[in-house]
């Protein structure tokens, strides 16, 4: 049996005004004790100026998870064993263009099997989920969140 | 018993070389968090940023997708050709072309595969290495710089999925 956890922009603990972080309170009792594999899915709302992902550093976001304990490692330029709450990446689909080279709408999305599946030693433990959204140099907040909405769906599956 | 898997995520911004061209950078990585006596199935994900170059992806038609090789991990991934002999090659898989923008000079995107389009590649051994190097190549196995694509950065997202060591190889 598997379980969903679906966040929204719409309905959260607390979020800033330029929505690039948002915080999620969850009771976890209903998860049995046991190893998982979560996945993820996300979709925003069309963005409603121009132009969206012809812009470099809109091209995709990154989204990280502070509460959840992964086996997710980053390389660069340390010889040294990192963690990482990045989650995956939500990229940016082409969906309209009123002129061509010129204005470009779209959305963010991924689907579960966009992003490798992340392993999860344990169930979750945190009561609280921070959900946060960088540009593609993973440092940069991810300030187009502030004009769009979306649903974050997170699955969970047991594993023994 | 439990077969674990680990992510290690690549950020082009955080390669040991910063800017220049992105088309062969290095990233370094202490591989001691993957428990040693297993074999790996290896998958990645892949997404890049837009190119502001018009027409990146289709001047010329070789530049619709490109070729990851990474030297250091790919060891067991042989090559058909011209001959019958037996080679290796570094090749890690494919990523596409994702189109963002058109004009009559071209086309413009970024280039992106998701963690089922390439077929696992299965170590041996937990790596044996403290360097990865990451290359992009055309098709024509050669590495271009006109079009921008060696100014686009990208996430590239390894994964490792433990499978048991088969004793009997």
């Amino acid at each position: 049996m598997s379980f969903i956890v679906v966040m929204r922009s719409h309905l959260f603990f607390t979020a800033p005004p330029s929505r690039t972080e948002y915080q999620y309170l969850i009771n976890w009792d209903f998860f049995p004790e046991s190893k998982y594999i979560m996945t993820m899915d996300f979709v925003s709302t069309r963005t409603e100026a121009a132009p969206t992902f012809a812009i470099p550093s809109r091209s995709f976001c990154n989204i990280s998870i502070d509460g959840l304990s992964t086996r997710n490692y980053s390389a660069g330029s340390i010889n040294e064993t990192q963690t990482t709450q990045h989650i995956g990446i939500a990229k940016g689909e082409y969906q309209a263009s009123d002129e061509p080279d010129a204005i470009n709408i779209g959305i963010l999305v991924c689907s579960p099997y966009d992003n490798p599946p992340i392993y999860l030693p344990y169930k979750p433990s945190s009561n609280i989920l921070t959900v946060r959204f960088f540009e593609p140099n993973g440092i940069t907040p991810y300030t187009r969140m502030s004009v769009i909405g979306f649903v974050l769906t997170l699955h969970f599956t047991p594993i023994d | 018993m439990t077969l674990e898997s680990f992510n290690i995520v690549m950020n082009s911004f955080n390669s040991t070389v910063a800017g220049g061209d992105r088309n062969s950078l290095k990233y370094l990585i202490n591989f001691g968090f993957l428990p040693s006596g297993y074999e790996y199935d290896m998958t990645f994900s892949f997404t890049s940023t837009t190119s502001l170059v018009v027409g990146n992806f289709t001047a010329p038609p070789s530049n619709s997708f490109s070729i990851i090789q990474i030297p250091e991990l790919v060891n067991n991934v042989w090559i058909a050709g011209s001959t019958s002999s037996c080679s290796s090659t570094p090749v890690l898989g494919v990523v596409r072309l994702w189109a963002t923008s058109t004009s009559t000079s071209g086309l413009s995107g970024y280039q992106y595969a998701t963690h089922t389009d390439n077929p696992p590649i299965r170590l041996k051994n937990r790596p044996n290495t403290d360097i990865i190097t990451v290359n992009l190549l055309r098709v024509t196995g050669l590495f271009t710089t006109a079009y921008g694509e060696d100014n686009v950065n990208y996430v590239l997202t390894l994964s490792f999925k433990q499978v048991k060591k088969n004793d009997f190889l």
